[in-house]
């Protein structure tokens, strides 16, 4: 597979081509442009460095590129050619589309830098992802689902061989259709010598899953002809008095470009009302840059086709975005108003992928297949994928995830020779009445028939309490006010329901996400530590690096038939940790015999009261140990409830006695991590509402007070793993190593600088 | 020879120094051994070179520390000079190539990256929960015994 830098460009390969647009050379006035910097920056008029992203890519046109070889024409104010023809060969400049964030913030490395202010001069942004102030995507790039719609001006020529008249069409003609332009001949007289193309237009669209998309939320379309670029706004359609639009030779013809959408640069059409001003190159006055009031004095760059229909082709080619062709009206064209695959799933032979290589367009092009499984269609889906563009070898060096994360969790009834139901404590307490005084068989032998001779509680195979928001479901609305025990029906006279069992049942608690609050490494273990309280179940240590800019979600499957539960984490959808745990308690059936339900029922609702004063206390002693803390010990044994010790009380004790500390394996820390301290009067355990929500502790680290960044930056450095020349960096740099070849000195003199190198020097 | 004599302030780590010329000092000629990268030079006593710390020498092409000069009877004054290697092959050291674990700039870019910095100074005692809660969702309420009967 191609590098990425084979396509694109080295980083050295981009710097000249971002150095080589020099426009002062043109005579461009220098208060409107400014030169670029070195790669990554552009400089704006009042002196400002902006850093650019660096996933950005940009190309530069092929030598043969129209854009790069554009003349002016100049019409009056009847919308007449003047014939002012000047060729002039354009800088060779670099291609590029806006695709600005609503408030054309611009980002280095998803860190904010700067507002870009138009009035402040040009300002070319390159295609890029674009960050929120979080440092999150909120524009993707994607190279392969930008497409180009290619619209031809053609006019008649006049009998000196001028384009005259208004244009007949912009995308085909009646008259002429852009393919017999080149291969038709009309009376014995070759078409393209009654017709000329002089211009194309130039719509990029972005292809979303519904087709081809003129205006797409996330990626801000303009329609651009001859690479006119217009400043963001936050609504496309509408301007303000800061609305500029820079025209880098770009058609302004009366009538205006229309694109699909009916929106953008109508010139002709919406004039001066929709723009607040047109910038563009005045051949008149050494290519100064010059902003033009009157809508009608319009400049025009054109050039004209002579070549063939595979010429044509290249000349779209070279403009570096995937386009179709098509048969438009009775004409071959160069377009794309279908929608069409692109990318690395393209198969369409008239879908076609220009060719870049080391940062160029070539004019040359694939097709189809050969296109989709090219390596710079893979390189688009990668930035898709938001790996972006490294310029190195081709290595996955993000953490967007990749495959199925998805859990499947299964739901099934669960059958079997019991019924099972749903009591209240009144008919629970009337059960027992009727087992123990209600049912008075005549004789023995009835007894033996109703309950084959064993203990009427025997045929109560369980009895458990489960607390409000996690009972167990009903089947339906019905309430039974008979149950069958064994062969005798007894009567309750509320009602009792039945119960829905169900395996796979679950409770699910409200997503919690979890975001990062420095950015960097101190959002990790061992500075933050992340703790998970699960009702019922205990507390769980999460790992930061898994669950850190991800949304935990917790689900509690409990199993009515035994009262136990297993608490699962999910991180976005995928289980990532089970606990277990024991939602219900048993009610002794002892106590049934023994006639003293009631006082069972009792102590049980008490146990269970107690069970949670101590789950909170276990909690709150947990959160300071950094030991995984093994899931709540399901304890069906009525004593055990009577004696109170349920549920995560015991792993607690495990883990106040234990007092771990959790030593990190990698890191040697000579500032060490917060050392761990076990939280008695914790605030906000204090704060907890209710008992039976899911509870998460982020405890995140804090810097020492009198912390300068930039004073550490500047004394310290900031810790990095770089591999590069050292002409990448400026102010304090301290290396691990150098390769020193390409000094011309001494052996001692080239040892003491690397001495130097590795204790740290200014550049 | 000719020698130009400066003073700066610059760190001495510093690649491209900031350099305040003070004075040219020319036909210097040896009048013993000299080492080139800590050579002696005997000039004339002149008071604007007293505090001069960094020198140039045309000859070798590079620039020199300087120590406080030894005034010497005669009139005379020894510059006793030591290499400055950074600054006499910045250009060279900067199309090395490295691998860098501190910067304080990349390209423009400042902060922290995701390297775990052992020297950032993290409070050891202090720090700060970030609590989140969240409620069971369908709570669902009803009877609360589940009772399993043989029966029927």
């Amino acid at each position: 597979m191609q590098l990425n830098s084979e396509i694109w460009g080295t980083d050295e390969q981009q710097s000249a081509a971002v150095s080589g647009f020099n426009i002062d050379t043109y005579g461009i006035a220098k208060s409107s442009l400014d030169t670029c910097d070195t790669l990554g920056h552009y400089k704006v008029a009042h002196g400002t460095s902006v850093p650019i992203d660096q996933t950005v890519n940009y190309w530069q046109l092929w030598d043969k590129s129209p854009f790069n070889k554009l003349v002016f024409i100049r019409k009056d104010g009847n919308n007449n050619h003047i014939h002012t023809v000047v060729k002039s060969i354009k800088p060779k400049s670099i291609f590029c589309c806006m695709m600005p964030p609503q408030n054309a913030n611009i980002y280095f490395n998803k860190n904010y830098r700067y507002t870009q202010l138009w009035e402040d001069g040009i300002f070319e942004p390159n295609v890029a992802n674009a960050y929120n102030n979080r440092g999150e995507i909120i524009t993707k790039f994607n190279y392969n689902q930008i497409i180009a719609r290619f619209t031809f001006v053609v006019y008649l020529r006049d009998e000196n061989g001028n384009p005259t008249g208004s244009p007949i069409s912009k995308t085909t003609t009646t008259n002429c259709s852009i393919y017999g332009f080149f291969h038709n001949i009309e009376d014995n007289v070759p078409v393209r010598e009654k017709y000329m193309i002089t211009g194309v237009d130039l719509e990029l669209f972005v292809i979303t899953p519904q087709g081809q998309s003129g205006y797409a939320p996330n990626y801000v379309i303009y329609p651009v002809s001859g690479a006119l670029i217009e400043t963001p706004q936050p609504n496309y359609y509408y301007t303000d008095s800061n609305y500029k639009t820079y025209i880098r030779g770009a058609s302004l013809i009366g009538g205006g470009i229309s694109s699909a959408g009916g929106y953008g640069a109508q010139v002709g059409a919406f004039g001066q009302s929709n723009h607040g001003e047109y910038w563009g190159y005045d051949p008149d006055n050494h290519w100064e840059l010059k902003n033009f009031i009157n809508a009608n004095n319009q400049y025009i760059d054109y050039f004209e086709f002579t070549g063939t229909y595979e010429d044509m082709l290249s000349q779209c080619a070279s403009l570096g975005f995937w386009f179709k062709e098509d048969l438009i009206g009775g004409s071959t064209i160069p377009t794309a108003a279908d929608p069409i695959i692109t990318g690395e799933n393209c198969t369409n032979d008239r879908i076609i992928m220009p060719i870049i290589e080391n940062g160029q367009t070539t004019g040359r092009y694939l097709r189809g297949t050969a296109a989709g499984r090219s390596s710079q269609a893979q390189w688009g889906a990668n930035w898709r994928d938001n790996v972006g563009y490294t310029g190195d070898k081709p290595y996955k060096s993000d953490a967007s995830d990749r495959g199925d994360l998805t859990t499947v969790f299964h739901r099934a009834s669960l059958g079997g020779s019991l019924n099972y139901y749903l009591f209240s404590p009144t008919e629970l307490q009337n059960l027992v009445i009727n087992i123990n005084s209600g049912y008075q068989p005549a004789t023995q032998e009835q007894f033996t028939i109703d309950f084959k001779g064993t203990n009427p509680a025997d045929y109560i195979a369980n009895v458990l309490y489960f607390p409000d928001g996690f009972v167990c479901p009903k089947v339906d609305s019905t309430t039974f006010t008979s149950v069958k025990i064994g062969a005798v029906t007894f009567t309750f006279p509320v009602g009792v329901e039945k119960a829905n069992v169900e395996a796979g049942y679950y409770k699910e608690f409200a997503p919690i996400p979890v975001s990062p609050e420095y950015y960097s490494f101190m959002d990790y273990a061992p500075y933050t530590t992340i703790s998970l309280y699960i009702p019922f179940c205990g507390t769980v240590d999460l790992d930061p690096s898994i669950y850190m800019g991800h949304t935990v979600t917790v689900r509690l499957y409990i199993d009515y038939l035994t009262g136990s539960c297993t608490g699962v984490v999910l991180r976005d959808g995928l289980a990532t940790d089970t606990i277990s745990g024991s939602c219900g308690v048993t009610i002794p059936l002892t106590a049934l015999a023994t006639g003293s339900y009631q006082n069972a029922i009792k102590q049980a609702e008490i146990s269970v009261k107690q069970a949670e004063i101590q789950r909170k206390t276990a909690w709150l002693g947990a959160i300071g140990a950094t030991g995984t803390l093994i899931g709540g010990i399901a304890t069906g044994n009525p004593l055990a409830i009577a004696g109170g010790v349920v549920g995560v009380v015991g792993a607690a004790n495990a883990i106040e006695s234990a007092n771990l500390r959790k030593e990190s394996a990698v890191y040697t820390l000579d500032h060490t991590a917060p050392a761990v301290e076990n939280v008695s009067t914790a605030s906000p355990a204090n704060a907890i509402g209710l008992d039976y929500d899911v509870h998460m502790l982020i405890k995140r680290p804090l810097y020492l007070g009198g912390y300068d960044s930039e004073i550490y930056s500047h004394t310290v450095g900031n810790a990095c793993m770089l591999n590069s020349p050292l002409s990448s960096f400026s102010g304090l740099t301290v290396c691990a190593d150098a390769d020193l070849s390409g000094i011309t000195a001494p052996a001692e003199i080239k040892s003491a600088i690397l001495s130097a190198l590795q204790s740290g020097v200014y550049i | 020879m000719t020698l130009t004599l400066f003073r700066t302030a610059d760190d001495t780590r510093k690649l491209f120094k900031a350099l305040t010329q003070i004075k040219t000092v020319e036909n210097i000629f040896p009048t013993g051994d000299i080492n080139v990268y800590s050579p002696s030079f005997m000039i004339d006593y002149d008071a604007d070179l007293i505090h001069c710390n960094y020198l140039y020498c045309d000859t070798t092409g590079l620039y020199y520390f300087v120590s406080p000069p030894v005034l010497i009877d005669g009139r005379r004054m020894e510059l006793n000079c030591t290499c400055d290697y950074l600054m006499s092959f910045a250009n060279d050291i900067l199309n090395c190539n490295a691998t860098v674990i501190r910067r304080e700039n990349y390209r423009g870019e400042t902060g922290a990256t995701n390297v775990p910095d052992t020297k950032l100074p993290v409070d050891p005692k202090r720090f700060f929960y970030d609590g989140k809660k969240a409620a069971v969702l369908n709570a669902n309420e009803g009877l609360n015994y589940f009772v399993a009967i043989n029966g029927g």
